[in-house]
């Protein structure tokens, strides 16, 4: 070889190496490093989660520099074992479900409150009856899921109302309408925004009317899903965490917003339809979506979603040592991280 | 002399069993305690010991109470399957068309997953009884067919011959003794589906039912109470225990009643 190709190979080779060198700093600067989260839902996929749905649809995690896996839960799933096992980093959780698990010493903080409205309601057939106050309910049979939160608000309020189990008759029931269109229970215990929804469409095409009796507009304020994770992850990630909060709360403040109603259809229609239930309905989907709004988004405007109502964690934590579901208070504020949801609304 | 040494040996298996089923249950609460130990997992993943022996003070009579109702469906399921499994398999033995068609249909119903059919036949019959009735004896009744078609349908070569040679020899009677002649492995089926009639009781009750211990063990559930499912799983092992061990003790009375008859015959 001369002496001068000898030199131009080198040349090349110390080009080539500097270029490929070039090439992968501009490929991983690009990139943010993506942390893995995941996010396990309080029950199977619905329009109950919807905003929780339409971050991960739409890519607003992805936006913020995090992988979030969401998995639904059920029967069986539970947000905050998920997170003491490490099986998720976050959690939708019922405020019932966070008081029990910090009563037996589980490590779970709330960093937003989704539903300033508690969603459970009773439904009814109108016509017979109307019930617009508690003491409506006295001689009827009312439905109830004994262990879950129906019951815990049902109990509250007839205490609150100074009413007795011997002035109605309350029957426990379980996932399934039947005994409600059957006529076995009066008053059956619905999620207003998704079964309340649907059992109602189901007995409008049958020229039924329905009503629904609220017990949070009787004064029984009984905290529904919250955001929870764990003082762990906040501590060694509250940066992570923030992140995570802003791309949830884009996704539900996007998804409740009127003029995104076929965006959010859609992103339910793919959740939907990949847990089997390929006769979702459109129509049906617009109808809960607009239902949710009004148990949403608070008096303050879209802008608050995720908000604390740190008075309503009290009256639920009263609510549950009243009803004897815990032995004692668990300091509920303290497992409120108010600073955060307010950095977050505020943008700060 | 020897009866009673019969009787204590019988009080010493169930003595026996019985150790050995709550000796089992400790060394899992065990396991489960060390499993908590090890990854620091708090109450609410594991319960503590102490929270597990005060939901034992506190909801054992619960739990006793909801598995009597338990177990009073179970036990009527398993009769009902039984009987129903004795109906198919004796038509089944008496007219070859029938019995084609009712042993079509009980294999083509078992086909079936009959947990999988259980909200249907809640939304049928509804949350009663009666539902409850069917689930159990649905369950439990097919090993008990498959024993009876395959007893009644294997010659007892010996026995008949000589009832054939007396002529004394109806078509009852031979299925009194095909069923006498392999009744230990009739009531093999029928203990091993006892289990399963029990499983069926749960099931109904967990999905809809509002009693008995499967639908404590529901409530539990809801309240991610684990404590409470680990005692009701150990009332629930006593009643299985218990009931098995009766229908043991019954089955091999009748196995001696029947070979002593036999003998004298």
């Amino acid at each position: 070889m001369k002496p001068g190709a000898k030199q131009s190979l080198l040349v090349a080779l110390v080009v080539i190496l500097a270029m490929v060198l070039v090439g992968t700093f501009f490929v991983f600067s690009k990139k943010k490093p993506q942390q893995e989260r995941t996010l396990r839902l309080k029950w199977l996929a619905n329009v109950g989660f919807v905003g929780d749905l339409y971050a991960d649809t739409y890519g607003f995690f992805t936006e913020e520099g995090l992988n979030v896996k969401v998995i639904p839960g059920g029967p069986e799933h539970d947000a905050i074992r998920d997170l003491q096992t490490g099986e998720a980093h976050f959690g939708i959780a019922s405020s019932d479900q966070v008081v029990k698990a910090l009563a037996k010493g589980a490590d779970v903080v709330v960093i937003a409150q989704i539903y300033q409205k508690n969603p459970v309601q009773w439904i009814y057939r109108r016509g017979q009856f109307e019930v617009n106050a508690p003491e409506d309910l006295k001689g009827k049979i009312v439905g109830i899921t004994i262990g879950d939160n129906d019951e815990n608000i049902m109990r509250a309020l007839l205490k609150r109302s100074q009413l007795t189990e011997a002035d109605l008759k309350l029957q426990p029931v379980q996932y399934s309408y039947v005994p409600f269109t059957t006529g076995e229970v009066q008053l059956f215990p619905v999620y207003r925004n998704t079964q309340g929804v649907e059992l109602m469409k189901q007995l409008q095409s049958q020229n039924e009317q329905v009503g629904f009796f609220d017990p949070d507009r009787n004064g029984v304020r009984f905290v529904a899903n919250s955001v929870v994770t764990t003082s762990k992850l906040l501590k060694d990630d509250r940066e992570g965490v923030k992140r995570f909060l802003k791309a949830l709360l884009r996704g539900w403040r996007e998804s409740l917003n009127p003029t995104n109603q076929e965006l959010a259809t859609n992103a339910m229609l793919r959740y939907t339809q990949s847990t089997g239930n390929a006769g979702a309905d459109t129509s049906l989907i617009r109808e809960q979506i607009a239902v949710s709004r009004d148990l949403v988004i608070p008096s303050e405007g879209e802008k608050a979603i995720g908000k604390i109502d740190v008075n309503g964690w009290l009256m639920t934590e009263d609510i549950m040592v009243d009803q004897k579901l815990v032995e004692r208070k668990v300091g509920i504020q303290n497992a409120l991280d108010t600073k955060l949801i307010e950095e977050v609304i505020t943008n700060k | 002399m020897r009866k009673s040494l019969n009787n204590s040996k019988t009080s010493w298996h169930i003595f026996k069993s019985l150790i050995s089923f709550v000796g089992l249950y400790i060394i899992c609460i065990c396991g489960l305690l060390l499993f908590k130990w090890i990854k620091s997992y708090p109450d609410y993943v594991i319960p503590s010991l102490r929270l597990l022996i005060s939901t034992f003070v506190s909801s054992l009579e619960i739990y006793l109470k909801a598995a009597i109702t338990t177990f009073a469906v179970a036990i009527a399921g398993h009769c009902i399957s039984v009987v129903l499994a004795l109906l198919v398999a004796i038509s089944v033995f008496f007219s070859k068309k029938l019995g084609n068609i009712l042993r079509f249909i009980a294999f083509t119903i078992q086909a079936f997953p009959i947990i999988a059919m259980v909200p249907v036949f809640f939304i049928i019959i509804g949350d009663d009884l009666r539902t409850r009735l069917i689930i159990t004896s649905m369950i439990s009744y097919f090993p008990i067919l498959l024993t009876l078609i395959g007893v009644l349908s294997e010659p007892v070569d010996e026995v008949e011959h000589f009832f054939n040679t007396v002529k004394k020899f109806s078509s009852f009677n031979l299925i009194g003794i095909r069923l006498s002649e392999n009744l230990r492995t009739t009531i093999t089926a029928i203990i091993g589906s006892a289990t399963l009639s029990v499983v069926g009781s749960i099931v109904a009750e967990f999905v809809a039912a509002s009693e008995g211990i499967g639908h404590e063990i529901r409530v539990a559930l809801n309240g991610n109470r684990l404590e409470s499912i680990l005692v009701a799983l150990f009332v629930i092992g006593i009643f299985n225990w218990l009931y098995i061990l009766i229908l043991e003790i019954l089955g091999t009375g009748l196995y001696r009643l029947t070979l002593g008859q036999s003998m004298k015959g």
